[in-house]
Formats: structure tokens, C-alpha cells, sequence
């Protein structure tokens, strides 16, 4: 069923009541009406699919949104959630819903807790701003995605964002005890709280990663955790990902939980390397970036062992950063490798597919098998120590035949992860880009429930319509076959 | 009639499927017994039992090995006791991936058995391990001492197949340690206390054995010294595994000593171990660190496990607060009830377990929670006797977003068969 509020061309009149109604309970420079001002808001981090909605909404205050959701109930429009629009899966695509709801505006750090290492944040402030917020006091909120500079708390928690730490610290919902929640009746419920255990079915844990479909939420109560008394951060350079992924089972084997445990293969490392010029070896297979920390006394005996470990399994070198500007640099390489593989073709379309650990070297050979097949170039960087891997595709859309045999290599390879026993998504999302996956990862039965789960909070399914599930009657079509680019 | 119904149910579980309700007392609550007791055999026989309830409108309560029942009101009906016993396989441990696949009926002692031997343990240390089951833990969200650095149920569980009260079958998560594909069903059917189906297998991460681990305590004269010295612990910021307060009462029937104590876990490589027992022997002077050896420390920290289990109390509640809040509450908690409480303070999780040597009234308990809640705190009644039971909530009557729980139950189980009545708000 469609539930779009109007049609802009046959209706002028309803945009205009609308723009009116919106501005009157926001202000007028909260409405954004201007189609070039709109353009920005066309997609996320995922650019294969754009399309820029009508209307969009910066609130200041959570009454404002709150108003504004209340607005739109009353005329039963659908609407679409915004934090900072760096998601990878078109989670912030509107589908069916013509007004945008942005939280970047409500920034606000609402309190601090050292003692008891707790914040309470508003949706719109920035994930890095947190632990800049407390690292003076020693603490730090620890999901730290790539994209933290920019990416808000809001949106890692539609997301259940991870980052390069999750393997020892979990994910956004490991750390989010509380969160206030706007339904899209307009009604403001506060689920969870600061304590740990709130009697009740924990909504806030089913809240969190549901991409947006349960209502908006505002703010939310995070765990702060001490910053590591220290940290040792090691390169290994092998001539193969296969012994590469070896030295990393190896590791986990030995009982070490590392903080990370990163791989990048040989196609990553010569973009990175031409980005940054961190020393990397070209013509290395792979480098594993492995990162300990924990009590200062503890770390060397740890470093040794995994320096012994990496070299039983074929490493060429192992070479221990000295200092944190040498930490910091393999770091950037690491975070900002999608951005270097900018410089080995026009566009790229990532993957973020997870296998149990021990099938990394199964999926790496099944995705480059799948690359000689459909004659591509395919990058490798993920988080080793998860499972979850990040195939970069490089293409060029001007190419239609290439653009095709990506989106076809792309498909394989999410096939490839839920045959190993995996999963599609491990931090990105369903979104809109993987709809078509959830049928083979879910049984009917299983996706029936999720479905009654979001009539509880959002009944007319008006809060970011179009995602997570195939819906047989949506008006977009978003599987479209000619696809671009996507981060 | 409830003969009738015995008989029909053979037909799903067979003749030794099916027991009469006095074949085991535990099943009953608060004097409430159920019309019989089902054990199904497997996985098919337990959909089928459900799906059997529903057709004849029996209502069903799921239970492991009967511990958690006797929390939550009474039931409103009560027809049959389904048990999960006999589902009790371990059907994966992949120690390369460290996950472990297990069906509801197994026990965490079996489960962690089988782990062991590849040097890995699922670390949630709840009550009588060797008695809970992976159901029982996930449907009653049980816990222990080890929650301060390992994290719950809800961070350790990836993967989960519930039954619904019509007998669907529901999965959510999968088998690898990251995935947000579909809603986390994980956390919703985690402390559910089976009013929203029944659990039938569960994935879990699972994380190495620690190469070696200690166990050092602190004795002082009361519990506001205690609590001061567990947050100066807490605020060196040692990565200790738990940081536990105990009361004398407490501190007597786990390490032997009538005196208010302080029990900091530290676990890791030696070279670790031997930092922080520097740092805490520095950081308490001038009082002194006992470190318990081997044995001793084994039997002191099965015993702070057990402890809410095994204590015979007229009385008991959970407190959840911010720390510096439980704190404080908890070194004035010796005025307001004198020698009348044993307390067991999680102080890095802000909860703690009282257990009550003589009795309260209703108006004592409400003030109890009356107490912790304008700190915005929350007291859960873990154990009453039946009579208190009727007039003070055992969940509490302000449980936030307690209008979408109810959505939820009546989405799933809309003709109520499930635990009836059991839960918040009367769920």
C-alpha cells in the first residue's frame, strides 16, 4: 500500500498547505523546500540509488521534531529519518515518504557522568564528539565506525554501527542502555534509562539497528568506558591473504582477544599506499593490522606472541609502531582505504558481507574466483577478527556492461557469505540495498514476526517505508538494475 | 477432562512424555500446580506441544530446571508445565569461529564442559550452573559476577530459534559474531520469562579461558568503609573482572568471615595479575590485601555465585542503580534495616542482591522501592512468599515503555497462553 501524502506536480496546492503546516510548527528555517538545497539529500552513503525527497526538516529541539511527527500524523504522511546521511545501505533513501526529518540540529550534550561513565546525548551530535567530550576525564565511547568524524549517534544506533573495535567492545547496542524515542504517532516514549537492568523486554536492544522503522530517536543514554591504560599497535606483512588469515585464526587460537584485527589485501595496500605513503609494501599479498591494549604490563608478552605467531605463519615482517603518530598513520591508512581506492578507478561499490572466522580463506577464494569470472577488479579490506568483510569492486559507470557484471559479482558474493554460513550485513544495514537478500537469510515466518514487531511502534508503516523488508506493494521500485557508485 | 487432555498429549510426546503434575513439586507456583508436566523429546515434539495448547486454549508455562519460577506473580492459569530438559543437545561448538550452537534444555555446565576443551568458556556465571539451563538463562536474562567485564546474555547471544505459542518456529541473528540483518530478536526473547515463546536453540560468542586469574579481598568494619573502598578500585581503573561488595551476612556464608568485605577478581596473563596486585595492595594500605590460593579462591567464588540461589531468606530483591547512587543507598541501607538485610553488590554494574533474614511487610518493601526509585533506580522482587506477592508488584508499577511490551505480547501471543500474568504490568 502507498501511502504517499501527495503528488507534487498534480498537487501544488497540498505541497504549499503542507510547507505551510510544517514551517508553522518548526520555523521556517527549519523547512528546506528548494530542489538544489533538496539534491543534498538525496542519498546516503549509498549513491547507486538517489532520489531527493520533497521536503526535508531540521528540528532544533526534540519538541520541534516531536511536533513536526505529530504533524505528519495527523495528515498520515510517511517520513524519513536523517542523522548524517553517511550510511551504506540507503537507510536515509526516501521511499515512498516525501518528507525528511534531520536530526543534525539537535546536538546538544545533555549530560556527563564521569564517575558512573555515562552520557546522555542528543541523536544529531557526532560520534567522535563523545569521546572528545570525555577522553581528558580517561573515558571514551568505544564504537568508533570509519566514518565517526562525521557520522551521528542517532544514526549508529538505526545502524547498530560497528568500527575496527568491535571485536573486543561490540557493537552501538553493547553501549546504549537508554534511548528516547519519538513513534510516528508523535508520542515521545523514553525506553530503557541510565541503570543497567530496567525490568521489561529490552527495547532499547531491539530499538537499536532497526534502522530507523520504529520512529526517530532523539537521545540517548550511552556507556562510557575507561580509555586503555595502553596500547600496542602491530603491522605483519604476509605474501598471501590465505597465510594472512592463518596468522589471524593463530591469534585468536592463542586466547588473544585483540582490540583489532584488520586486513587489507594487496589491491588496498597499493592504493593505500599511493594515498599515504605509510611504507607499505606493494607487492605484498596483505597486511594484517593487529591492535592490543588493556593494562600497560600486559601488552609486551602479548605483542611477542603475536609477533611469533605472524612469523610461524609465513609473515615477511612484523613491525611494531613506535609511537602514536606511527599508530596514528597505519590507522589512517586503514580508515581512510576506501577513499584511496578512489585513485584506482572511477567508482566502487563496497560489500559488507560477514562468514565465520575460519571461512575467510574460503570466501576470499569464492570472491576471487567470482572477480576472474566477471572480469573485475575486487579490493579486500576487512575486519579479520569478525569475519566481516568489505569486497570493494572497482568499476567505472560509464562502463553499463561493467555496472551490470558489479551488481552481479556483488549478488555472488553476499550468496557466497549466506552459504558459509554468514550473514549479508554486519554493520551496514539492510537498508534498501539489500531487501532482496532478507528472503534468503529469513524464513517467511521469521520476517512475518519483525513485521508485527514494527506495527507495535509505527502501525501505518509511515517511518521510513521501503526498508529492511520486501514489500510487494512499494511505489518505488528499489532494486533498480542500473546502479552507480557506493561507498 | 485434565485426563483427557494427558492423553491427547502422549500422542505428541509419547507415553513418558507426559507426567502427571505431582511427579515434581518445583513445578508448582506459589501453590498454584499445573494440570501436567510435558517433557518433549525434541525440537518437533515441543512445536507440536505448543501447537497442541493452543488448539485445546490450554496455557503454557515454559520452564527449564524450575529455579526461575517461583519469580513473578502468580500465574493467572496454568495448564501445563512444558520443560526443555530432554532438548538438550549441543549441536556446534566451532572453536575457530568461538561460537557454540546449543539447544534450550542443555545446562551452562555442560555447555561450558564441552568448551573447556578447547580452552574456551561461555562467560556467564549465574547460580547452579550445573542445574541452569541455556533457556532458563536467556528467558530469565541470568547473570553472576562476571557481567562487569563479560557483559549479559544480551552481548554474548548472536543467534536464536524460539516457538511460538501457535508452535512457528522464529529465527533471529545467525551463527557469525557480527550481523544486523533484520530486527535483534536476540534482545527481545532475553529476559521474555517465557511470555513470548519458548527458546529451542541459541548461538552464543564464546571467549578464551584466561591464562591464569586471582582473587583478592579486603576486610573492613563497616559497609559505607567497603563501598569507599571498591569505588577507590573502581577509579584506579585496573581492568578488574568484578569488584563486589559484601555484608557481613553475605561476607560470612561465602568466605567464612563476619565482616563487611570487599572482593576484586582480576583475570589475564600473570604478568598482568601481578600489576594489579601491586597497584591494589598500594591503592587499599593501609588495609590489608588477602589473596585467596587456588582452592580457597575456587570455593569463595563458587560460593559468591551461588549465594542468591542458596541463601535461605524470607525475602529478596534486585537493586539496579547508577553506581555512585548504589553507593551511597547501600551504606545507608544498614540504618534503615539494621541487621535485617544480606547484601551482594555488583558495584562496576551498579546492581546488587538483598537477601532478607526476617521478614518485611508490604509498606516496608514499597518504601524499599519507593527508596531506589526516586534515585531512578528500580527494585525487582526476585523472591516473596505468595501472600506479599498480591499487594507489592514484583516488576514495579512504572516500567517505561510498558504500552509497546504490551503490544508486543498481544502481537505474538494474542490469546495470552503464554506465562499469563507473570510479567510487568501483567503480561
Amino acid at each position: 500500500m502507498c501511502r504517499v501524502g501527495f503528488d507534487m506536480t498534480a498537487n501544488v496546492h497540498d505541497r504549499r498547505a503542507l510547507i505551510a503546516g510544517l514551517q508553522r510548527v518548526a520555523g521556517a528555517s527549519s523547512v528546506i523546500t528548494q530542489p538544489n538545497e533538496l539534491r543534498v539529500y538525496e542519498c546516503d552513503g549509498f549513491t547507486l540509488e538517489k532520489n531527493a525527497p520533497d521536503i526535508v526538516v531540521l528540528p532544533s529541539t526534540v519538541a520541534e521534531l516531536a511536533a513536526v511527527v505529530r504533524f505528519l500524523a495527523t495528515i498520515e504522511m510517511a517520513f524519513v529519518p536523517r542523522g548524517a546521511g553517511t550510511g551504506l545501505s540507503g537507510g536515509c533513501l526516501p521511499v515512498d515518504a516525501p518528507v525528511m526529518i534531520g536530526t543534525s540540529r539537535l546536538k546538544r550534550i545533555l549530560a556527563l557522568d564521569i564517575a558512573n561513565g555515562r552520557a546522555v546525548v542528543e541523536a544529531g551530535v557526532v560520534n567522535l564528539s563523545v569521546t572528545n567530550a570525555v577522553k581528558t576525564n580517561g573515558l571514551c565511547y568505544a564504537p568508533d565506525p570509519s566514518s565517526q568524524m562525521a557520522c551521528t549517534i542517532g544514526g549508529n544506533i538505526a545502524e547498530n554501527s560497528g568500527g575496527p573495535h568491535t571485536l573486543k567492545y561490540g557493537v552501538t547496542v553493547n553501549h546504549v542502555l537508554g534511548v528516547e524515542l519519538v513513534l510516528p504517532s508523535g508520542e515521545s516514549v523514553a525506553l530503557g534509562g541510565s541503570v543497567e537492568d530496567v525490568p521489561g523486554y529490552d527495547l532499547t536492544g531491539l530499538v537499536v539497528g532497526s534502522e530507523g522503522t520504529f520512529g526517530i530517536v532523539t537521545s540517548a543514554t550511552l556507556r562510557l568506558l575507561p580509555q586503555a591504560e595502553a596500547v600496542q599497535t602491530v603491522l605483519a606483512v604476509f605474501e598471501s591473504v590465505a597465510s594472512a588469515t592463518e596468522a589471524v585464526s593463530g591469534i585468536i587460537a592463542a586466547g588473544i582477544i585483540p582490540a583489532a584485527l584488520e586486513m587489507m589485501d594487496q589491491t588496498i595496500i597499493e592504493a593505500v599506499e599511493a594515498a599515504f605513503h605509510v611504507g607499505f609494501p606493494t607487492d605484498a599479498g596483505a597486511v594484517l593490522l593487529i591492535e592490543v591494549d588493556g593494562l600497560a604490563a600486559g601488552l609486551a608478552p602479548q605483542v611477542e606472541e603475536i609477533d611469533a605467531i605472524c612469523v610461524r605463519h609465513g609473515a615477511r615482517s612484523v613491525r611494531v609502531a613506535q609511537d602514536e603518530t606511527e599508530r596514528a598513520a597505519l590507522w589512517k591508512s586503514r580508515k581512510r582505504a576506501f577513499g584511496a581506492v578512489g585513485r584506482l578507478a572511477p567508482n566502487y561499490c563496497t560489500q559488507d558481507g560477514v562468514v565465520p572466522r575460519t571461512k575467510l580463506p574460503e570466501i576470499l577464494a569464492r570472491i576471487l574466483a567470482i572477480a576472474s569470472r566477471y572480469k573485475l577488479r575486487i579490493g579486500n579490506v576487512f575486519h579479520a577478527g569478525d569475519g566481516n568483510i568489505h569486497p570493494i569492486l572497482l568499476y567505472d559507470e560509464r562502463n553499463g556492461d561493467e555496472v551490470e557484471r558489479v551488481l552481479q559479482a556483488g549478488r555472488e558474493i553476499l550468496e557466497a557469505c549466506i552459504a558459509l554460513g554468514g550473514s549479508v550485513t554486519g554493520e551496514h544495514g539492510i537498508g534498501v540495498e539489500k531487501i532482496a537478500q532478507m528472503g534468503q537469510l529469513f524464513a517467511a515466518d521469521d520476517l512475518a514476526v519483525m513485521a508485527e514487531l514494527r506495527r507495535v511502534f509505527d502501525p501505518q508503516q509511515r517511518c521510513n517505508p521501503g526498508k529492511i523488508f520486501p514489500t510487494p506493494g512499494a511505489c518505488v521500485e528499489t532494486t533498480r538494475p542500473h546502479r552507480q557508485a557506493a561507498m | 477432562m485434565a485426563s483427557d487432555l494427558r492423553n491427547e498429549l502422549r500422542f505428541v510426546v509419547g507415553e513418558d512424555g507426559v507426567l502427571p503434575a505431582e511427579a515434581d513439586a518445583s513445578v508448582a507456583i506459589d501453590g498454584r500446580h499445573p494440570t501436567c508436566i510435558v517433557l518433549p523429546h525434541d525440537r518437533g515434539e515441543l512445536r507440536r506441544v505448543l501447537a497442541f495448547a493452543q488448539k485445546h486454549k490450554q496455557t503454557v508455562i515454559p520452564f527449564g530446571n524450575t529455579s526461575q519460577l517461583s519469580v513473578g506473580p502468580a500465574p493467572q492459569s496454568y495448564d501445563i508445565a512444558l520443560g526443555t530438559t530432554r532438548v538438550a543437545r549441543i549441536v556446534a561448538h566451532e572453536a575457530g569461529d568461538m561460537t557454540v550452537t546449543v539447544e534450550a534444555g542443555a545446562t551452562l555446565a555442560a555447555v561450558n564442559e564441552r568448551l573447556a576443551g578447547a580452552g574456551q568458556h561461555l562467560p556467564l556465571d549465574p547460580p547452579l550452573p550445573s542445574r541452569v539451563t541455556i533457556g532458563g538463562l536467556i528467558a530469565a536474562d541470568q547473570w553472576g559476577p562476571s557481567r562487569a567485564s563479560h557483559g549479559k546474555v544480551r552481548d554474548l547471544l548472536i543467534g536464536i530459534t524460539v516457538a511460538l505459542q501457535d508452535g512457528r518456529l522464529v529465527h533471529g541473528g545467525g551463527r557469525v559474531v557480527k550481523n544486523v540483518a533484520g530486527y535483534d530478536l536476540m534482545k527481545l526473547f532475553t529476559g521474555s520469562w517465557g511470555t513470548l515463546g519458548v527458546v529451542l536453540e541459541a548461538t552464543f560468542k564464546v571467549r578464551p579461558l584466561p591464562a591464569a586469574a586471582s582473587l583478592f579481598m579486603a576486610a573492613v568494619p563497616d559497609l559505607p568503609s567497603a563501598m569507599g573502598l571498591a569505588r577507590r578500585v573502581i577509579d584506579a581503573r585496573l581492568s578488574p573482572a568484578y569488584v563486589v561488595v559484601l555484608s557481613k551476612g553475605a561476607a560470612q556464608a561465602i568466605v567464612g568471615e563476619s565482616r563487611d568485605m570487599v572482593l576484586v577478581s582480576c583475570a589475564g596473563i600473570p604478568a598482568e595479575i601481578d600489576n594489579q596486585r601491586q597497584r591494589l595492595a598500594a591503592l587499599l594500605h593501609p588495609v590489608a590485601l588477602d589473596e585467596a590460593m587456588a582452592d580457597r579462591a575456587a570455593v569463595i567464588q563458587e560460593r559468591l555465585r551461588d549465594w542468591p540461589a542458596m541463601t535461605s531468606a524470607s525475602w529478596g530483591a534486585r537493586i539496579s542503580l547508577l553506581p555512585t547512587r548504589l553507593e551511597s543507598f547501600l551504606s545507608g541501607i544498614g540504618g534503615a534495616m539494621g541487621a535485617n538485610v544480606d547484601v551482594v553488590s555488583h558495584n562496576l554494574s551498579g546492581v546488587a542482591v538483598l537477601r532478607g533474614i526476617s521478614p518485611l511487610d508490604s509498606n516496608q518493601l514499597r518504601e524499599l522501592r519507593r527508596a531506589v526509585r526516586v534515585l531512578d533506580g528500580y527494585v525487582v522482587f526476585d523472591r516473596l512468599p505468595a501472600d506479599l506477592k498480591r499487594s507489592v508488584d514484583v516488576w514495579g508499577e512504572d516500567v517505561p515503555g510498558l504500552d509497546l511490551m504490551r503490544g508486543i505480547k498481544q502481537a505474538l501471543d494474542p490469546q495470552r497462553r503464554l506465562s499469563p500474568g507473570r510479567f510487568v504490568g501483567g503480561i
